[in-house]
């Protein structure tokens, strides 16, 4: 998992990106090194292949090397913006794949990848923790057809008429199940503990 | 497009995870655009939804050799297009100079002996690490070439277009701009000249579609105002029937989908 950033946090963050913005590559070199486990999960859970992941990871970074100068604080933290990057190249991957089955098979990609990364330092570690936690939980208190909705669209990119359709329910209730289900993810879980 | 329905807080969920058609993305921003502080404070909240479940997902550590090709290859996007001929892995790694035991007096070479194993040892590990970085580095200067093959290729695709761009009524007379866009691999390679904007002001490139304009960012010149951009995923939004070229306040429009400055730019894409 990513970090536990503080305030302080957002702004290194926010400086980093505007090194990138500005060709410093050590910038991108401080930012890779905060956000690339976190990215490359992300892929990992939405491609299902770390051959695939990695080429991801690597699209992704370049991306962000060209585009840094449309990065706008006031849209959003970095590490959102990071996210949003990573997960939208996973899905053009996967559509490109041309099979959404590789993302239903993801959970065997923990098989295949290298294990979690240790924390750099204890209290790192135990934020880590507490943040993990505070997610686990925030998914475990979806009903499930609320947490298959969300997943659905935001890990296989598929649109809400597709997921009415694969699940034989009204649009109108895969709509509201999708609303529900952010807004409770985001309750259980810190603004300031989200990259 | 009147005022706020329940229907919006709907839309923001799928916008958030980017998942709205064109036409219901279309009328969530220009509610938007009319101002709604509640799909406004809807968005913030769903955003951290969905960050959250980019969080849950198993952690895996990136692979390592990642790091070492993305900032090769920033490094050789960032400098001239020219390659160095000689590859780096071909460069002559001087060895140390070797000590000959044989200097050393018959007392000490027993204990010599074990020394000199724990030496030789940490120099052949030495060494495999200089073997290993200079073939990762050989590795990421391939995969730089490769990569500068891609593009140099672009020119040459069956599919290629060449779409010169003329300034508008708005536009300054001397911008001049022609994308080179390969509709089959959506990639394309803006040249532009002139691109001096005024102040603080920037340039920002749009992909018009059916589905209205997407921005490709912002073009940044050196200081004569030339610049040379890459683009992939230039038809991300649908086929491209034009490219324009908008003058916007520093940081460009703050919306993805419309300039908020004038268009100074256009060029159609022929038949």
């Amino acid at each position: 998992m990513g970090r536990l950033p503080t305030m302080n946090e957002s702004e290194r963050d926010r400086r980093w990106m505007g090194g990138v913005a500005e060709g410093d590559s050590a910038a991108l070199a401080a930012l890779y090194d905060h956000y690339a486990d976190l990215l490359y999960s992300l892929a990992l859970r939405i491609v299902g292949s770390a051959s695939d992941a990695e080429e991801v990871l690597q699209d992704t970074w370049m991306q962000v090397w060209r585009s840094a100068r449309s990065y706008d604080a006031a849209r959003g933290a970095v590490g959102a913006w990071l996210v949003t990057i990573a997960r939208t190249r996973a899905l053009d991957r996967l559509r490109s794949l041309g099979s959404r089955r590789r993302a239903e098979t993801a959970a065997s990609t923990e098989a295949v990848a290298e294990p979690p990364p240790p924390a750099p330092d204890p209290a790192t570690g135990y934020a880590r923790r507490v943040l993990r936690k505070d997610v686990a939980s925030a998914l475990t208190a979806l009903a499930p057809q609320q947490r298959q909705v969300v997943e659905m669209a935001y890990f296989e990119g598929f649109s809400q008429t597709e997921i009415a359709a694969r699940l034989n329910a009204p649009l109108g209730t895969v709509k509201s199940w999708t609303r529900q289900a952010l807004a409770k993810l985001r309750e259980r879980v810190p603004l300031e503990a989200l990259p | 497009m009147s005022g706020h329905r329940d229907e919006h807080l709907d839309l923001c969920a799928a916008h958030v995870l980017g998942v709205l058609g064109d036409a219901e993305r279309r009328e969530l921003e220009s509610h938007l655009a009319e101002g709604c502080p509640q799909c406004e404070a809807e968005l913030r909240t769903l955003s951290g939804g969905a960050t959250v479940l980019a969080m849950s997902v198993p952690q895996h550590r990136a692979p390592a050799a990642v790091r070492g090709r993305v900032l090769a290859a920033i490094e050789a996007e960032g400098a001239s297009p020219a390659v160095e001929p000689v590859p780096r892995d071909a460069r002559v790694m001087p060895l140390p100079h070797r000590r000959s035991a044989a200097t050393w007096a018959w007392a000490a070479a027993a204990a010599l002996l074990v020394v000199a194993g724990g030496v030789l040892w940490q120099r052949a590990q030495s060494l495999s690490r200089q073997l290993a970085e200079e073939r990762a580095s050989a590795e990421e200067l391939r995969r730089a070439l490769d990569e500068e093959r891609r593009w140099a290729g672009l020119g040459a695709a069956p599919t290629a277009r060449v779409v010169r761009l003329s300034p508008t009524p708005q536009g300054d007379r001397a911008l001049a701009a022609q994308v080179l866009y390969d509709p089959a691999s959506g990639r394309a390679v803006v040249v532009a000249e002139r691109f001096v904007p005024p102040g603080t002001q920037a340039y920002e490139l749009w992909a018009i579609t059916a589905a209205g304009p997407t921005s490709l960012g912002l073009v940044r010149a050196d200081a004569s105002g030339r610049a040379v951009v890459r683009l992939e995923n230039v038809s991300r939004g649908g086929e491209v029937a034009a490219f324009a070229v908008s003058l916007e306040s520093a940081g460009g429009s703050p919306d993805p989908h419309r300039p908020s400055g004038p268009v100074v730019m256009l060029g159609k894409l022929a038949g």
